[in-house]
């Protein structure tokens, strides 16, 4: 220890750090036989020191404290030395607490991509310890309820940029302390034009598939019910006539097919067919995609673009406020239309991925990209099968368990991709009795792509697709 | 104020008058020459050997590193491939030295090896040793300087140590690489992270150059300083290059509204640095001149510290280098896990556009200093 009084023990703490660090940082190091005694003799302060007695200085009462040992950024050290360091300090002759912080993109694959169903990690190999025993994990960065995650962030990050927002001057000037009023949450109609476009493309369909102007009627109702049903529901003529060439879809694939007269009496579809929020969505991405209607704008698309992630909010967000504030500079009101705000985020969104530079980061975007393009098309079905459309892969879970150990490449793409918010993992998502592991696109590509924010919507993959996206790797 | 070592009196030659130099002065038949470069793929690496091999002839040993990195692109090993066979026909007298940059496990551990292998090379022969700098990384290039510095001081048969480069940013700009996602400290330029260093003033001192905010943004987060003076380049051949570098680092780390985008580094309009991008001494000069002004004043609350990142171009490096060696300042980067090279750009720049440089670094044109 050094000594008995505390400048003592500092002192030879100092003095074997300094020849620790003198022998591992030489540009060449020493011989065995040459390293200095201190550098080598046992020295072991933790397992010495039990308690720090305080003395208050009024009362002259004695608290006794229990120190903890805080190592930050142990992501920096080696595997070897992260093992090495962890098991010396679960060693239990130690009494002080003791705890270890690290980024997640430093665990291994395994240890990332199988969060929560693989106690001990690879981490282990070469460890003495039982880590379920003597190590409690606490990730704070973690899949598990992601709902209220979201919620909880939304909440979290409307407070912060209202903060923000009153700190500037401009703004603060105008009386605007919220950011959603500078954000107009009125949609932007189809032109005219595109409107005549798309009620011609509903009129031709149901022409060609014979479908019963009564049945036409029906689903138009049933469209008008789903919006009178709530005052926070807002569609549009656009956005009703996309649902009904939906529903239409659906009620094609849904009856049998027509005779080569045409049936005046309307054929009852084998599922009832419903308007509901899923339809809109999906209605809306295809009007973004056709018609290039603005669908990213408002609150929410920032919240969910930014995939829970303070910075990337920051980053969206900021994008917009910057441009009301341009606005009001030129004597313009603060608030932006939500063209403006879908065009900014789409621009913001692709400043993002673009500027992606982390290791993997080419394999990450094209794995990004060719599971969008494939979503895209997906979400693109004229009976919008999925609703709002697809946004996420999901493969079995026994094959995903397959790639920590047997795809390396895969392995760290997927793990590299996870820790700069590319996309998340989910893991024991249930399916039609099975379970999957959901890759899930992340905000900015999801923005780029023009895919919905709505969880749920899965293409069914397997491994060898994963592989084949990389080159067979 | 204590002077650079280098401040005054150094033997740097550019362009055509390297060529000169390399003539009379290698020309002397009792000069061997030692070259140590790089054998990778960049269109460089032979051109330094084959210039000093039509002056030195069969006086002339080359070492050549190849930097091996886990699975590269083919075309960079044809390419690397097609240099090393250019190298072989203007050196016979060649040693190829294989380095991995990363372990297995994805640790960084080019500094060591390289040390360890140039460890083995005997300099008896040697009157000079030339480092061509022109296709080595920062993470070799630096340790190997360091190492023959520190060997040519204290053998007892001095040689001279010469750092040479050909210099081409318009190369460099089209030869992208995708860093590794931590940084790292240069073998033998290492952090202290002493008990009792944290209280010092940090400054880093990055020397920048164009779109490497990521890594800027990497290695600030990991050294935390409490200061930092991004060091542009200028003059330069393009006048708008350190405006353009200066506002795509501010508008990195501010969006004008706060959280951790609030400018959390402190960086303002007068912390940005100018030096020469062709010279150096200039910012050898610069960032020696910072010290000596930091010094006095932080001295009383604990003492300064500068740390330095070279992300600009080659030149720049060698300024970074010379500061780095005389003063023992840590040196962080981040090392690079692969190279990305747009082919058709590389070869339509000619290798005449390469500008060459010299730094006589340490031997007899100092023979009074010692």
């Amino acid at each position: 220890m050094g000594g008995r009084v505390a400048t003592e023990v500092l002192n030879k703490a100092k003095a074997v750090e300094r020849a620790v660090y003198n022998i591992s940082a030489a540009l060449v190091p020493p011989e065995l036989d040459e390293l200095p005694a201190i550098s080598i003799e046992p020295y072991h302060p933790f397992e010495w020191i039990l308690e720090v007695s305080v003395k208050e200085k009024s009362s002259g009462q004695i608290s006794k404290l229990r120190p903890l040992v805080i190592l930050d950024d142990v992501h920096t050290l080696h595997p070897d030395q992260l093992i090495h360091i962890r098991d010396w300090l679960a060693k239990r002759e130690m009494r002080i607490s003791r705890w270890m912080l690290m980024r997640l993109d430093a665990q291994t694959p395994e240890a990332v991509l199988l969060e929560g169903i693989t106690n001990p990690s690879t981490m282990d190999v070469g460890s003495t310890i039982q880590e379920s025993r003597e190590i409690t994990k606490i990730w704070l960065q973690s899949s598990e309820d992601r709902a209220a995650n979201r919620r909880n962030f939304k909440a979290m990050a409307k407070s912060m940029a209202d903060k923000k927002l009153r700190l500037m001057p401009v703004f603060h000037r105008q009386g605007l302390i919220s950011i959603q009023d500078l954000l107009n949450s009125q949609p932007t109609p189809l032109s005219p034009t595109n409107l005549k476009k798309l009620q011609k493309k509903v009129d031709v369909f149901q022409r060609n598939s014979n479908i019963p102007l009564k049945t036409r009627d029906t689903l138009k109702q049933e469209i008008k019910n789903y919006f009178t049903g709530s005052k926070d529901i807002r569609g549009g003529e656009d956005v009703e006539l996309a649902m009904l060439l939906i529903l239409l879809n659906r009620y094609v694939k849904r009856v049998p097919q027509a005779g080569l007269f045409e049936n005046e009496s309307p054929i009852e579809p084998s599922k009832p067919i419903k308007a509901n929020a899923g339809v809109a969505d999906g209605a809306k991405i295809f009007l973004l995609h056709e018609y290039g209607r603005p669908y990213y704008y408002g609150i929410d698309a920032i919240c969910h673009g930014s995939s829970e992630n303070a910075e990337q909010f920051l980053h969206l967000a900021g994008r917009l406020v910057n441009a009301s504030e341009a606005k009001i500079i030129k004597g313009s009101p603060a608030e932006l239309p939500s063209k403006y705000q879908h065009q900014l985020l789409q621009e913001k969104a692709q400043e993002i991925v673009q500027s992606w530079a982390f290791p993997f980061h080419a394999e990450v975007k094209r794995l990004c990209d060719y599971i969008a393009q494939q979503c895209v098309n997906k979400s693109l079905e004229p009976n919008a099968s999925l609703d709002g459309g697809a946004n996420a892969v999901g493969i079995l879970d026994e094959e995903f368990k397959l790639i920590a150990t047997n795809h390396q490449e895969l392995a760290h793409v997927l793990k590299f991709g996870v820790a700069y918010n590319a996309f998340s993992i989910k893991r024991h998502y249930k399916v039609k009795n099975q379970s999957l592991t959901l890759i899930e696109l992340t905000g900015p590509i999801l923005i780029n792509k023009g895919l919905t924010f709505t969880r749920g919507g899965i293409l069914e993959r397997d491994l060898a697709y994963l592989l084949k996206i990389l080159g067979g790797k | 104020m204590e002077m650079g070592q280098w401040h005054e009196k150094c033997v740097a030659h550019y362009d055509e008058s390297v060529t000169e130099f390399f003539s009379l002065h290698f020309k002397e038949q009792s000069r061997n020459c030692l070259l140590i470069g790089g054998a990778g793929f960049d269109p460089r690496s032979a051109g330094l050997t084959k210039h000093l091999s039509t002056i030195l002839g069969n006086r002339l040993t080359a070492y050549m590193i190849k930097e091996e990195r886990q699975d590269p692109d083919p075309e960079l090993v044809i390419r690397a491939a097609n240099n090393l066979a250019q190298i072989k026909k203007y050196c016979s007298s060649l040693n190829i030295i294989d380095i991995n940059i990363f372990a297995s496990d994805g640790a960084v551990i080019g500094g060591h090896n390289i040390i360890r292998a140039v460890q083995k090379i005997d300099f008896a022969p040697y009157t000079d040793v030339v480092i061509d700098l022109s296709a080595l990384s920062t993470g070799i290039s630096y340790p190997v300087v360091s190492f023959i510095y520190q060997t040519a001081k204290k053998y007892t048969h001095d040689f001279n140590v010469h750092i040479a480069l050909l210099s081409n940013p318009a190369l460099d700009g089209s030869i992208k690489s995708e860093p590794n996602d931590q940084p790292s400290d240069v073998r033998g330029f290492d952090r202290k992270n002493l008990y009792g260093d944290n209280e010092k003033a940090l400054l880093w001192l990055p020397v920048v150059s164009e779109n490497k905010q990521h890594l800027l943004k990497i290695i600030h987060s990991n050294i935390e300083p409490h200061d930092t003076c991004p060091i542009l380049p200028f003059p330069s051949e393009d006048p708008k290059k350190g405006d353009r570098i200066a506002y795509s680092i501010f508008s990195s780390i501010y969006t004008g509204w706060g959280g951790p985008l609030d400018n959390e580094w402190g960086l303002e309009a007068q912390n940005y640095l100018y030096a020469d991008e062709r010279k150096p001494l200039d910012i050898y000069r610069t960032i020696l001149r910072i010290a000596d002004d930091r010094a006095p004043v932080f001295d009383a609350f604990g003492g300064s510290t500068i740390i330095l990142s070279p992300l600009g171009s080659k030149i720049p490096s060698i300024g970074a280098l010379m500061a780095a060696l005389e003063r023992e300042f840590p040196v962080v980067y981040i090392e690079t896990i692969a190279y990305n090279v747009d082919w058709s750009r590389v070869d339509s720049i000619s290798s005449t556009e390469s500008r060459m440089a010299h730094i006589w670094l340490y031997g007899d044109a100092y023979l009074h200093d010692k």
